[in-house]
């Protein structure tokens, strides 16, 4: 513990602080982007209204003059389009017509209905740690982890400062224990920083964007913030050991970073592939968090998107894309932060501290 | 009495180029030793095989008696590895701090007693990045000091301090040794070696080429003595002198090789020639390490 708290202690520096400052930027820039999104698309439903749209529709007040107006011109141009006089059959087309655009309507509203409810969700303050989470165990969480862990383990040899440590605690294994717990530690303080600064921004999202779908009670809001928080945590550990590893394995502070991050990109890549998808990180994070190309975490590691790459038919190509188990994206990323920490240990433990 | 240090057969090579080549060496406990060798003979690659940063291709080293590595050692060994590294966005005391909770716990007050012993209480909530080289030596004996450690092993502790400040150093290494302290001294500076150790080895090309007391291998050599002389005096010392080997520096300065001082101030005073002074231009020790170290890459400083 004594030795967590060292860590923990040398976590306070620029770096830290303005990971946090970037991630939260992004992530709210990203916030921002949904509400925009989701007004857009769900305004669309006055364009799919059917060829007659009804007074409330329209915004006109049923049964007034305005509204009757309106209703007979559209009335005539949808019948001269269909080349109709205005009559019983025109009448019964265009019953026909708005029965269709209604069913539309409610598939469109039905499948649009996850972002909405999310997008809304993100105007409550409870429901911000949905984005939060999500956006930690995505890409940007990726990023975020490597250049903490860039910071904290591989400057200890860039700075040379590996050797006072070493000279002090002479079990490395503890050493780097320590140093992953720090970073693990400090992934879910971003995580909690995040969450405070979106639930921040959530009352400036209310009055902004009317999505015009019901609210979301404050219980419901915090259960889809927990469902995906506690997941993320998982998914942080991983990100934390792939830091650490790389880490000790480069014994440098930008080689730590850029090692990580070809990883998790080359991961990223693959994830499509059928032979190799089902062994990377982004599967398993995919896998575990219950990911979708259609949910509102738009950057998580693995997009449907690097399956499309070529013409589907070749060795590698998964053609049909099947979405990992909870289960398996448990095991991958329990494997992942086993393996990851025992090779760290192993290149530390055999390694010459010259710096 | 017990060895503190033992080193059998060590060997480190980087490549095909041996750092360390077959070293044996023992110290005792309570002594302060020092490790003298010009640059890349080797020391500082044995003090890190010493506190198990580097592993080695053979031999073995011993602290009180555990094989190198021994963790649970290091809460008896204070250390100072080349110039000593801090997180400079930390001040002195939280770098410190810091390095206290690693590794065995520290007695009550470590912090602040280690900083006022080197001399850094006020400067202690500075950033260290605004830190002096010097100030930077003194917080790495601070840390070296956290623990009370029975074993202190420094390597080239007075880089980067004033001619008081490393007076201050040589004084407190004398108090630690006479405490009962063991201090293992890597050092350029012969004449602090000189002043405060029992006992020196002098490494060359990673191997040890002398150990004894500072007095047994400071009496084998001569010593050079600096001797001002009115000009006109100057044959007739040198007749004098006859005895040993004698250089002119000036019109009335003379470089003689000798025991010491004093034959040639006896040699001189027999033959009624008094000197205008005269005064050690190199002590014994460090003829003979220039003797067997060749020169060395670069001639070492007098502290």
């Amino acid at each position: 513990m004594r030795l967590l708290g060292a860590e923990l202690r040398k976590l306070r520096r620029p770096l830290a602080v303005w990971t946090a400052v970037a991630v939260v930027a992004i992530v709210a820039l990203h916030a921002w982007g949904i509400q925009r999104s989701a007004r857009t698309t769900l305004s669309g439903r006055e364009f799919i209204a059917g060829p007659i749209p009804t007074c409330q529709q329209m915004g006109l007040a049923e049964g007034s003059t305005q509204c009757q107006r309106v209703q007979e011109q559209n009335k005539r141009v949808f019948c001269a389009s269909q080349n109709l006089d205005p009559g019983a059959q025109c009448d019964q087309l265009v019953a026909r017509a708005n029965t269709e655009a209604q069913s539309a309507f409610q598939e469109f509203l039905k499948q649009e209905a996850s972002q909405a409810r999310l997008a809304r969700a993100l105007q409550e303050p409870l429901g911000a740690g949905y984005l939060a989470a999500g956006m930690m165990a995505s890409l940007v969480g990726a990023v975020a982890m490597l250049l903490l862990a860039a910071g904290h383990v591989g400057n200890e040899w860039s700075g040379r400062t590996i050797k006072q440590v070493f000279v002090q605690e002479g079990r490395r294994w503890r050493v780097l224990l320590a140093k992953f717990l720090s970073l693990w530690m400090i992934g879910m303080l971003l995580l909690i920083v995040l969450w405070a600064a979106l639930a921040a921004l959530a009352p400036v999202f209310a009055s902004s964007y009317h999505l015009g779908v019901p609210g979301v009670s404050a219980g419901s809001a915090l259960a889809i913030s927990l469902h995906v928080a506690w997941r993320s945590l998982l998914v942080l550990a991983a990100f934390a050991a792939l830091g650490t590893l790389s880490a000790a394995v480069t014994r440098n502070t930008l080689g730590a970073f850029f090692l990580g991050f070809a990883f998790v990109i080359a991961s990223q890549f693959m994830a499509g592939y059928k032979v190799i998808g089902r062994w990377t990180l982004a599967q398993h994070v995919a896998g575990w968090m219950g990911f979708h190309p259609s949910d509102i975490v738009l950057n998580h590691l693995w997009r449907d998107d690097f399956s499309q790459i070529g013409d589907g038919s070749g060795f590698f190509i998964k053609i049909n894309p099947r979405y990992p188990s909870h289960v398996l994206g448990l095991v991958g990323l329990l494997v992942t932060i086993g393996l990851c920490l025992a090779l760290a240990w192993l290149r530390v433990e055999r390694s010459d501290v010259k710096v | 009495m017990s060895d503190a240090i033992r080193i059998h057969g060590l060997t480190k090579r980087f490549g095909g180029r041996a750092a360390v080549d077959d070293l044996s060496l023992s110290i005792g406990e309570g002594e302060v030793f020092g490790f003298l060798g010009p640059n890349g003979a080797g020391k500082t690659t044995t003090i890190r095989l010493l506190l198990g940063l580097l592993r080695p291709d053979r031999g073995e080293s011993f602290v009180f008696g555990d094989r190198v590595p021994c963790p649970d050692r290091l809460h008896e060994i204070g250390a100072m590895v080349e110039e000593p590294a801090f997180y400079p966005w930390l001040s002195g005391r939280r770098n410190l701090d810091v390095l206290a909770r690693t590794g065995a716990p520290t007695p009550t007050g470590a912090v602040d007693g280690a900083l006022y012993t080197v001399g850094l209480s006020e400067a202690a909530g500075r950033k260290v990045k605004t830190y002096s080289q010097g100030m930077r030596q003194r917080l790495g004996l601070a840390v070296a000091l956290l623990r009370k450690p029975r074993l202190l092993v420094l390597d080239e502790p007075a880089n980067g301090l004033d001619p008081a400040g490393i007076r201050e150093f040589r004084d407190r290494f004398r108090a630690l040794g006479d405490a009962g302290v063991t201090v293992f001294l890597s050092s350029h500076l012969l004449g602090e070696v000189e002043r405060i150790c029992d006992r020196v080895a002098i490494v060359d090309k990673g191997r040890l080429v002398a150990v004894g007391h500072v007095d047994e291998l400071g009496r084998t050599a001569s010593a050079r003595v600096r001797v001002t002389l009115r000009p006109q005096d100057l044959d007739e010392a040198v007749r004098l002198l006859g005895a040993y080997p004698v250089g002119l520096e000036s019109p009335n300065v003379i470089l003689v090789t000798a025991p010491s001082g004093r034959e040639v101030n006896e040699a001189l005073g027999r033959g009624g020639v008094f000197a205008e002074s005269i005064a050690p231009e190199r002590s014994g020790l460090e003829e003979r390490f220039l003797a067997l170290t060749e020169g060395g890459d670069d001639a070492p400083a007098r502290g």
